[in-house]
């Protein structure tokens, strides 16, 4: 299948999110789980067509949101284990999805850009637009001084 | 020399503060807003020397902002901080008259190049 976009690769996500949180930080493949229980990152055209989401676990969104505004390990531990992510952690990672958008563009790709991120459950149409219809790509991301979590892509 | 930073995300407006006083601009007076609407206000009271903005934002856009602000006449020295950083879109921002385009994400190397010919 082809796209009018990029599609991620372990390098280009490794390249870009060490930009953000930093020489240490590892990816891998990944398995992708029930997206519609994740928090979704929506990405659109300029005809404001929905084109690709990323979906992350809760352990991505709190440990990426924690990490860009240097905010202790240990919170984004409880709010995990609470199964409650706070706002700022989600306001965060809306900007680290922003930045991600990066990672499905090129000079010659169409272009997108993030429309929004969705709690889990709030996704499902729109996981359910693309599934089966776009390139699936998963990683797992280790972010230093954090934890793992795992980020979904499905692209048009 | 007064820096006026553009940004709907709070984390990503302490970031470039940060990174500014990395790149050994952290004597300069910065100021921040939270879209393209509030910036414009802020701009109009209090004129800054430099505007580092966001491209996309709600209300008002990066690139809606400084459409607005060359329609009134003001040159104050404009560059984004943003994602949309293709050919295509940094031709866009020299169009309407950005001075620059630093792309995110950002290190502090990228901030000292560019800014330290723009404001030295």
């Amino acid at each position: 299948m082809s796209s009018n976009y990029v599609i991620p690769t372990e390098k280009s996500v490794a390249s870009l999110l060490a930009m953000i949180f930093g020489d240490g930080l590892g990816v891998n493949g990944g398995d992708a789980a029930d997206l519609t229980a994740q928090h979704v990152a929506t990405f659109i055209d300029d005809e404001d067509k929905l084109v690709a989401i990323c979906a992350c676990d809760k352990e991505f969104v709190a440990y990426s949101g924690a990490a860009l505004s240097m905010i202790p390990a240990d919170v984004a531990n409880e709010m995990i284990s609470g199964n409650s992510i706070s706002e700022a952690l989600v306001g965060n990672f809306y900007e680290v999805m922003n930045i991600c958008s990066k990672l499905l563009m090129s000079d010659s790709s169409a272009h997108l850009r993030l429309d929004k991120t969705l709690d889990p459950g709030a996704a499902n149409d729109a996981v359910a637009s693309l599934e089966g219809a776009a390139e699936k790509v998963a990683f797992s991301v280790n972010i230093p001084s954090y934890g793992s979590g795992t980020l979904t892509f499905l692209i048009s | 020399m007064k820096i006026l930073v553009v940004d709907d995300s709070s984390a990503m407006r302490m970031m470039v503060v940060r990174t500014l006083r990395q790149a050994g601009f952290g004597g300069k007076d910065v100021e921040q807003a939270e879209d393209g609407a509030a910036a414009l206000e802020q701009i109009r009271k209090n004129p800054p020397d430099l505007v580092l903005a966001d491209w996309n934002m709600p209300n008002m856009t990066g690139i809606e902002l400084l459409e607005a602000l060359r329609a009134e006449d003001n040159e104050v020295t404009f560059g984004f901080i943003t994602t949309e950083s293709t050919k295509e879109m940094r031709q866009r921002a020299t169009d309407a008259g950005a001075q620059f385009l630093i792309a995110k994400p950002f290190t502090t190397e990228s901030f000292e190049k560019v800014l330290n010919t723009v404001i030295g």
